[in-house]
């Protein structure tokens, strides 16, 4: 049963890791980067700011 | 969809009024500059729905600071349908000040008279009808923090939205009437936009304008030669202003029929002889600053077990005659009972008694303790195993057959027997039940030798919630291979744990700041250090982003935006991150518990307490030094409206600590769980991609990638005198940079393994492990100090770089920044393991500050005098 484990643990973390950068990497093209602040999209902080200006650009 | 933008002085109340109309969570907070960038919302109970846009807080609509072109350029680009002028009713005459001037706008206006419920506790009264008689425009009374007159406000905005407004100024009826009249003529045959607004801020000699109009000015200049004012000159800023006020005072002034028109002390007023006193001042904020501390990190509250509150001579009683032998006469070795008629053992170390351990004693399931072990005939045995080494069947005095055993509590547990195969200990059988058996009402509160702080009782908590899903996982997975078990437990809930354990702590942290800042007392710490902070080279209005770096570096570097000088801006954009974030917090608590607990040195409290105070001198010793070399200029002045004092809102302090925890826990849950994940990984493979045993690390790829860079730090104490250990404080400080977070992570992905070769590793629970990490790699108080100061000053995360790149404008000065961090923190921490390790070095450190000191003053009048020279 161990490669049970191997296909569980292994394959979780990896759509954990891949899961992450890639959000990331999907929000920065998309011109809506993550904010890391805890303004609660508010553009109170210069990610949101960005996101919110390239919005208003396209 | 309809637009309506919210305008008004600094801290009347926009973002109350703005979060009651829309519903947003949008930071609130007393004091001057909280909103720096304009925010937009819904509210949907018009006719239509409406966008209600929050503008930065402004005086007038001639900007100093970037934040306050924002607002001007909105309502004058932008075109709102309707201005919502936001007065605060308590400081009528001067918010009209800025009415006047958006009146000049053609945009339609309503002014909301907020903070009315203020004006009306205080017994004065506020004639709205003919306020809105003689300014033109409808006037209603609001309170955003209560939510009233909200729905009539919204109505009549509405309803001034449908129909087109033509500006009209005060100015009319004074001899600058002619003088704006031809400028406002001449500016509309060039079909400018709001000719009668742009009029007056050309006569005003408003900078934007006059880079706006550069071919009008001419003309004005000639406009301006054929008119003379006695008092002002040419003067034609203060000649507008004058003219203004003027107009208020005589008409709209009157409107306010105060109770008390004898001068008689507010309640503000009263407070702030106490808390703003010019000697008392600063030694009050600190003393705040340490109760802050104390209520949060201090495991002895009131120091209470330190004064000897708790202590209680030990006794025990003989065992065969029962007398009482106090702690002096103890016996090593000896057994007694204790207080509860428990047998226990004198345990000393090195000659100094330590405590009373219990003797373990197994139990059958009815709850007996079994004094000896019989066998099927009835003869007592001392050796409990066969000739190979396998448990013999036990039974009782009365012949029954044990088929478990159990502790003095309940739990099942197996026989622990010694070489001879006599009976030794008891072990637990379940982990959980190992884990239960530690909990009790002393490992929360710690009531026995001290009490401990709300802020650590809320620790022991949670961590105790994580420590029991540690050990359920753990239980869960008995039957998986060790990699597994290691890879879950050790590595992704050992790392996760030991930062979430920290929530409960930065968020009461962080509930104590809210209340300092809504009740307005931070803006009087703004005002407090301004004399001080001037001397360094800043404003005191640098204060206030530096007190938003103790939440997050991010929104602080953005507040910067306050201030007016480039310069001023750079500087504390630099020293923002020295302010330590609540990221750091883990980092900060997990190693001052590790001092206290391995070295018995101080009070993590006090150390918590003593390393912010070290972020706040760095940065005012940085900012000196920015200040007299390359950031050189004059300080701007400092003037700051102080709000009254009020008892905070609990909905915005609850907003505030929702905030910061949802933040938390998503960060948590995303970034940290990924890199505790990686951690694991490359901490458990070699460069062959071999899989690798918690005790063979040493080979891993983290471990060389550590090792390589280990030098580096060696004179930062946490370098190659660790021998085999460097590298996990420098993967550490190097996963810091992701999230500040992530350095307590790496500890606890690393923990288990770690201390695997050193001591039975029990399951001690995320940050427990951290602590007895830190003492197996055998590094010294001044190392871990030094740590601690690098992580705080070094690069902060890569969030608050890519904002503090977005701050600073050009690329030039974001690199030398990113050089100045890492120079700082190396400089710093250099510093602290020297000085700590071997005191004499800091008579080097004396002499070489001496030096830069020296050459800076020299440099400086070498300047001036060259200056001189050739002027």
């Amino acid at each position: 049963m161990e490669w049970l484990w191997y296909v569980l643990l292994i394959g979780g973390c990896s759509a954990i890791v891949v899961g992450v950068v890639a959000s990331r990497i999907i929000a920065k093209k998309k011109g809506k980067p993550s904010c890391d602040c805890g303004c609660s999209g508010c553009s109170a902080c210069a990610y949101c700011k960005q996101a919110k200006e390239k919005k208003e650009n396209k | 969809m309809k637009r309506f933008a919210l305008a008004g002085n600094p801290n009347c109340g926009k973002t109350t009024l703005f979060n009651g109309l829309t519903g947003s969570t949008a930071h609130v907070g007393n004091w001057p500059g909280v909103t720096v960038d304009k925010k937009t919302g819904t509210y949907k109970k018009c006719p239509e729905p409406v966008e209600i846009v929050d503008l930065p807080g402004i005086y007038s609509l001639s900007p100093y600071t970037p934040e306050e072109v924002i607002a001007r350029n909105y309502i004058l680009d932008e075109k709102p349908d309707c201005i919502i002028n936001i007065v605060d009713a308590t400081n009528l005459e001067r918010n009209l000040y800025l009415t006047t001037q958006i009146m000049e706008i053609d945009v339609p206006v309503v002014i909301a008279l907020n903070m009315m419920d203020a004006v009306e506790k205080m017994g004065n009264k506020i004639d709205e009808k003919t306020l809105e008689e003689r300014l033109g425009i409808p006037v209603i009374k609001i309170s955003a923090l209560k939510e009233t007159g909200l729905k009539e406000l919204m109505e009549r905005a509405y309803q001034a939205s449908l129909t087109p407004r033509k500006g009209k100024t005060v100015l009319e009826s004074t001899p600058l009437s002619h003088l704006i009249g031809d400028v406002k003529i001449a500016l509309k045959g060039q079909d400018v936009d709001n000719p009668l607004f742009h009029a007056i801020k050309l006569v005003e000699n408003d900078s934007i304008e006059t880079e706006m109009h550069k071919d009008t000015l001419p003309m004005i200049s000639e406009f301006k030669e054929t008119f003379e004012d006695d008092v002002f000159g040419d003067d034609f800023e203060a000649l507008v202003a004058d003219a203004r006020y003027k107009y208020i005072s005589k008409n709209f002034a009157p409107v306010l029929s105060k109770k008390q028109p004898k001068f008689s002390m507010t309640k503000s007023d009263k407070i702030d002889r106490v808390l703003t006193h010019k000697i008392w001042g600063i030694p009050i904020f600190l003393a705040i600053l340490f109760l802050v501390f104390h209520l949060t990190f201090s495991e002895d509250l009131l120091y209470l077990g330190a004064a000897g509150v708790f202590d209680k001579e030990t006794v025990a009683y003989t065992m065969d005659t029962n007398t009482l032998v106090k702690e002096a006469d103890l016996v090593e070795g000896e057994h007694y009972f204790d207080e509860d008629g428990n047998e226990v053992e004198a345990v000393f170390y090195n000659g100094d008694f330590v405590e009373l351990a219990p003797v373990p004693f197994a139990y059958d399931k009815a709850g007996n303790k079994i004094e000896a072990f019989f066998d099927k005939d009835g003869n007592e045995l001392t050796v409990l195993t066969d000739d190979k080494g396998e448990l013999l069947d036990l039974y009782s005095a009365d012949g029954v057959k044990y088929t478990a055993f159990y502790n003095a509590d309940g739990y099942k547990v197996d026989l622990v027997l010694n070489d001879d195969g006599e009976f030794e200990d008891v072990e637990f059988v379940s982990e959980i039940d190992a884990f239960l058996s530690e909990i009790s009402v002393h490992t929360f509160f710690g009531y026995e030798e001290s009490v401990y702080s709300p802020g650590v009782i809320l620790f022991n908590a949670l961590d105790t919630l994580t420590g029991l899903l540690s050990a359920c996982m753990s239980e869960a997975m008995a039957d998986a291979p060790a990699w597994a078990s290691g890879l879950v437990v050790d590595g992704i809930l050992g790392g996760l744990f030991s930062v979430l354990s920290f929530l409960p702590q930065i968020l009461l942290l962080f509930l104590f700041f809210s209340l300092l800042e809504d009740s307005g007392y931070m803006a009087r710490v703004a005002f407090i250090l301004d004399r001080m902070f001037r001397r360094f080279g800043l404003s005191g209005r640098a204060f206030m982003p530096m007190i938003m770096g103790f939440g997050c570096s991010i929104p602080a570097m953005t507040n910067t935006r306050t201030l007016a000088d480039k310069k001023e801006r750079t500087a504390t954009v630099r020293v923002i991150p020295f302010f330590s974030c609540s990221a750091k917090l883990p980092i900060l608590t997990a190693i001052a518990g590790a001092i206290v607990t391995k070295f018995g040195v101080g009070n993590a409290d006090l150390i918590t307490y003593a390393m912010y105070l070290l972020g706040i001198a760095v940065a005012i010793a940085s900012v000196l030094i920015m200040r007299s070399t390359t950031m050189k200029g004059e300080v701007p002045p400092f003037i700051m409206e102080l709000p009254a004092y009020h008892i905070p809102q609990f909905k915005a302090l609850m907003i505030h600590l929702y905030d910061k925890a949802k933040h938390f826990i998503k960060k948590a849950f995303t970034i940290i769980l990924a890199s505790t994940i990686v951690i694991w990984f490359i901490s458990h493979f070699s460069w062959n991609w071999g899989y690798l045993e918690d005790a063979e690390m040493e080979s891993s790829i983290l471990a060389g990638i550590g090792g390589l860079l280990q030098p580096l730090f060696t004179p930062l104490g946490f370098g190659s005198q660790l021998k085999g250990f460097g590298w996990v404080f420098v993967v550490a400080a190097i996963t810091g940079l992701i999230a500040k977070e992530n350095v307590i992570a790496t500890f606890g992905t690393l923990a288990a393994c770690i201390t695997a070769g050193f001591e039975a590793n029990e399951a001690l629970g995320g940050v427990d492990s951290v602590v007895q990490m830190i003492a197996a790699t055998g590094i010294t108080i001044p190392a871990l100090i030094a740590f601690i100061a690098f992580n705080m000053t070094t690069i902060p995360c890569f969030a608050a770089v890519a904002t503090a790149k977005a701050e600073l404008g050009d690329k030039k000065t974001f690199r030398w920044t990113l050089l100045f961090w890492v120079a700082t923190s190396y400089i710093v921490a250099c510093m602290i393991y020297l000085i700590g390790s071997w005191w004499w070095t800091s008579f080097i450190f004396a002499a070489l500050i001496a030096c830069a000191v020296t050459m800076i003053v020299l440099h400086n009048k070498g300047a001036k005098f060259r200056f001189k020279k050739v002027s």
